[in-house]
Order: structure tokens, then sequence, then C-alpha cells
């Protein structure tokens, strides 16, 4: 009877201890089917179930097989990531990610339902491009705690299987299907454009940061206009990427930097440089003294 | 059996305990959604379009300022009432995903550790984010001690509360140390205990609130050390933070973007000293997990 005891007791504590450590912070990978035809677009969502921790920092590699299926987008738009380390890429094989999390994240809070949901990581939208069974995968994941000593957590995350079929084989697809046409017509979110130099980086030069969100397809890229007085051009805006350092180390004029989502939508923000420096260093006070001098002599020299 | 029970109770009710020390009970809710009626003239009701905005509310310290960001935005200030509780409603947030932090600054210019969270903001909708619960803010007057001076830990916290001073060895010698003090009307708490409470070495002190039966997280945490006598350069560096690589008491995408460039480098001992946070010799991702960590403002 006792031993009977002991052994349930085991088992008990062995459920318990296990039930409370199979715990890892897990990338959900899903997609509206698992068959498709040859030649079909379809998109596969990765999003992330925090179980409960408190995380900041992530990476891993999207693997998947890459004779059956090519990457055609990557959509990071309203999305959980904070700034990108490594920010995956449009390729044919596998794509290396790291991003962090400000502050940290445990799930998605909603009106709608209570507690927390697994929020988006980034959307892929593939191509299918010939017939086979192949994966779609998170490899080489590792999660941090968002705590002061980097402390690690588990990650698990389970491959999707996803059939690709001839044409002529599948019961409903009769031409292949592309992704339709982003809807999104809203511009990124206003965004904070900061300066800064630093010996170790540029020659010390300054530099601009900034980081837009989009909440629609993600933002595509950047562009920066600098002109020595107020306003911009449709012309003349350069492709940028952050830390950008500015051509104007001077710092004597006005900086535009657009944010640009995948549709087209933009968001401009303005940073003026001007006040950074002691006034001494700015062109157009020694204008401004020279030109004041000269009415005053020219005045003076009427007056007699 | 009982004996197989009580284990269970056991691991289950720590387990889950942990949990329920984690929550800081945000309540998500949306009050209105659609179109309000208003009627006019006596004909039919004439549809409303509803502004819609977030509005958020919480616990903080008495007159407090309450900051709160939307994607590392800067979207309100406000202050907190002498009671600690705030309440604001910020307009123009667009529906979607929304990372949004709020800390506070309290009467001698600290700023507490920011609470985060993501909202999905439904579109024509009234969203209440309710029991934001700030954690206390906390000081310490020096970054040396003797082994016989006096150390002043002090912050603000909600007024008359429970507010749990910890204290953590940096290497894990010392069993993690609590004391429970009582903040003042005004918010304001102190402990003031002989360093030989502790003994040599590096701890970084935090502190958390329980306030109506519900615990705040903890807040940021200071550093000091404790040596054999007083040190004659022992005032605290300002702008102490090891990922505030500018120095300007923030750490932002000034800080991240100088990080990145030296991503998976090969570090010079200047730049190990500067970038490698956690002395692995190398900058990686628990190097930006620390940064992820300290961020503000």
């Amino acid at each position: 009877m006792i031993k009977n005891v002991f052994k349930i007791c085991g088992v008990v504590v062995v459920f318990a201890l296990f039930s409370s450590t199979v715990f890892a912070v897990n990338v959900q990978i899903t997609a509206a089917k698992k068959e498709f035809t040859i030649g079909d677009q379809f998109q596969v969502d990765f999003k992330v179930d925090a179980q409960g921790e408190n995380i900041n920092a992530m990476e891993g590699t999207l693997d998947f097989s890459s004779d059956l299926f090519s990457v055609v987008k990557i959509n990071d738009g309203n999305s959980i990531v904070g700034k990108w380390i490594e920010k995956p890429a449009v390729s044919s094989a596998a794509v290396k990610f790291s991003y962090i999390i400000p502050n940290g994240y445990k799930g998605i809070l909603s009106p709608y339902y209570s507690g927390y949901k697994p929020g988006k990581m980034f959307s892929v939208v593939f191509s299918a491009k010939k017939k086979g069974s192949g994966y779609i995968k998170i490899s080489k994941g590792e999660v941090y705690l968002n705590d002061a000593n980097a402390k690690k957590t588990k990650f698990s995350s389970s491959a999707l299987y996803v059939n690709v079929l001839d044409v002529g084989d599948s019961k409903e697809a009769v031409l292949p299907k592309k992704m339709p046409n982003s809807m999104d017509v809203l511009p990124p979110d206003k965004f904070v454009v900061l300066l800064s130099s630093d010996e170790s980086i540029f020659e010390g030069k300054w530099f601009l940061a900034f980081d837009a969100k989009d909440n629609g397809d993600g933002v595509d890229h950047y562009e920066v206009y600098e002109s020595r007085s107020k306003g911009y051009a449709e012309d003349g805006w350069v492709r940028a990427e952050s830390p950008y350092v500015l051509e104007d180390q001077n710092l004597s004029g006005y900086v535009y930097v657009k944010a640009v989502d995948e549709n087209g939508n933009a968001q401009v923000e303005t940073f003026s440089p001007l006040g950074v420096l002691p006034w001494y260093n700015y062109f157009s006070f020694w204008i401004a003294i020279v030109l004041g001098g000269g009415v005053v002599v020219f005045a003076l020299t009427k007056k007699k | 059996m009982k004996i197989c029970f009580a284990v269970f109770s056991f691991l289950f009710f720590s387990s889950t305990s942990v949990f329920a020390e984690e929550s800081v009970g945000i309540s998500v809710t949306a009050t209105v959604e659609g179109h309000s009626y208003s009627s006019g003239g006596g004909g039919a009701p004439v549809p409303v379009p509803v502004v819609s905005y977030v509005s958020f509310s919480g616990y903080a310290y008495p007159a407090a300022k309450v900051y709160i960001e939307s994607d590392s935005q800067n979207v309100a200030s406000l202050s907190a009432g002498v009671d600690g509780l705030f309440s604001y409603e910020v307009y123009g947030i667009t529906a979607g995903v929304h990372d949004f932090s709020i800390y506070a600054q309290d009467l001698n210019g600290n700023y507490s550790q920011s609470v985060s969270f993501f909202v999905d903001v439904p579109s024509s909708a009234i969203t209440n984010v309710s029991n934001v619960f700030v954690p206390p803010t906390i000081s310490v007057d020096k970054a040396e001690y003797g082994i016989k001076d006096e150390i002043k830990f002090s912050g603000y916290s909600m007024p008359n509360s429970s507010v749990y001073v910890v204290v953590n060895s940096t290497d894990g010698s010392l069993k993690s140390f609590s004391k429970e003090v009582k903040s003042d009307r005004n918010g304001y708490f102190e402990y003031a205990p002989i360093a030989n409470v502790f003994n040599y070495g590096a701890y970084l002190v935090t502190a958390r609130t329980l306030y109506g039966g519900v615990f705040s997280s903890f807040g940021s945490s200071m550093d000091f050390q404790i040596m054999g006598r007083t040190s004659l350069f022992a005032s605290r560096p300002r702008c102490s933070i090891k990922s505030d690589l500018n120095r300007d008491c923030k750490v932002n995408i000034l800080d991240f973007f100088v990080e990145l460039r030296w991503y998976k480098k090969p570090l010079n001992k200047e730049a190990k000293k500067r970038f490698d946070f956690n002395d692995d010799g190398q900058v990686d991702l628990a190097d930006f997990s620390i940064m992820a960590f300290y961020w503000s403002r």
C-alpha cells in the first residue's frame, strides 16, 4: 500500500515538475491551409507566444524547403518587433533574423479577450514552385528574458508542413493564385529623428537616428532630403538607412526624413539641427552680422 | 495520499504564484464601438461618428509627472493627483498593435522603470486601459560605502503603501534581501541600514509596491558597492547605466544604432569595455537584451 502511494506520489511530482517546466516561449507558424498548387502564393504568419514570460530579445533562422518554395515578400507591419538587429530579407535560402522588444513583451492585450494572445513577429509570402511536401520552420531559436542579466529562456517552435500539388492534382485550385494587392492606405506613424555623434563610429561625424512603425504592410525604406532653407522639393531625396551621416556637418540647415511603407504611403518628419551648436558655428549668423554692420556703416556715412 | 496532495499543491501553487506576482493586472476594455446616436428636432436619429481614443488610468506617485509613449513616441505627459492616481485620454492612435510604455518622474526628478504592454487597438472604438501600476523609483545616495557607513535607499511610490526594498548581490553570493517599509502620504519612502547588514561586494537594489492587495512590478535597479572603508570618490556618477552609451541618461535609438555597429565585430580593449555589457568578449544578442531592459525615454 505504502509502495503504491509512493509510486503515485512520484508520478504526481514528476508530472507537476514537468508541467511547470514545459513552458517555453513558442513561435507559432500558421497558414490559412496546408495544401497548394504550383504557382500559388501563400502567406505564413509567425507569432510569438511568450507563455507567461516577459521577454525582450529573440533570434533565429527562417528555414524552409528551398527546392519547393521561394520567398516573395516579408511583411513586418503590425508587429511586436521593436528594433531589428538583423531584419529578415527576401532570400532563396535560410534567413537569419534577430530583434529586441524594448522594455519587454508578454503578449497582446485587447478589449475583445482576456489575458495575453500571441503577437505577430512577421509574415512571409511564399510561392510554391515544385510538387512535393516541404517544411517551413524556425531553427536555432534563442530568446532572452527582460532582465538586467540577459538570462536566456526556453524556445520552441514546430515546423509547418505544406504540400504542393500539380495543378491537375488539386481538387479546388484551377488557376495560380497571387496574394491580393495591399489595401494599406495609411502612412507610417509619426516618428522621432534624433541627432548624435560618437567617436567610435563614422569618425565622430554627426548622424541622425530614426525608426518608424507602420501598422499596415511595414516600412519599406527611408529617404532623406537635406536643405539649407526650409522646405523640400519632390526631387532630390536620397535613399537612406538609419543611422544616416549628415552631408552638412556644420548643422546649418534642415533635414527631412521620409518613411515609406510597402504600398508607397509616406510620413515625413522635419529635423532642424539649428541650435545644437553654439551660435558662432553657423554661417548664417556671420552673414547677418556682416550685413547688419554694413547697414550701420552705410547709415553713419550717409549721415555725415 | 495526503502527502501526495500536499506536494502537488505546493508545486502547483509555487509555479502559479510566480505568474500571479508578475501580473500587473492591466485591464483593457472597449466601451463604445461604431456610432452613437443623437436625435435633433424630433426627426430620425442621426448617427454621430464616435471619436476613438485610448484612455489610460492607473497608479503612480503623488504629483508625479507621468509620461505615455506609443511605439517609442511620447504621446502625453501629465501630472498624477495628490493621491498618486492618473488618467488621460490619448487621441489619434491608429488601429492595430501598439507598444505602449508608461513611466513616471518623481518629485526628486528620478525616473521610474517603464510599464510596457502591447494592445491591439480596435478601430472606431474607445479603448480603456486601466490598472497600470507604475513601479516605485529608488535611489542610493552614493556609489560606494564603507562597511560601517549608513546606506540611504529612498524613492517614491503610491502613498501609504508597503514598499519592498530588495537587495541582491551581483555575483549571487547574498541571498536576496528584502525589507518592507511604508511610504508616507507624499509617497516618499526611505530605508537606511548600516552597510554591514550585507557584506563586502557589489549589489543591486530595486523595489516594488504592494497597494490594495496588488503588487507593482519591480522598478529600475541601482548598483552600489561595499568596500573596506569609504572611498574618496564615492559620489554617484551621472547616468551610470552601462548601455547608455552617449551618457545622456536615456537608453534609446541613438545608443542602439551605435551598439549595432559593433554587433558580432571584433572588439579591441576599449570597445570591449564600452559595448560588451555582459563581459563575454563579444557584442551579441545578450548585450542587446540588456539594452532593451534599460530602454527609456
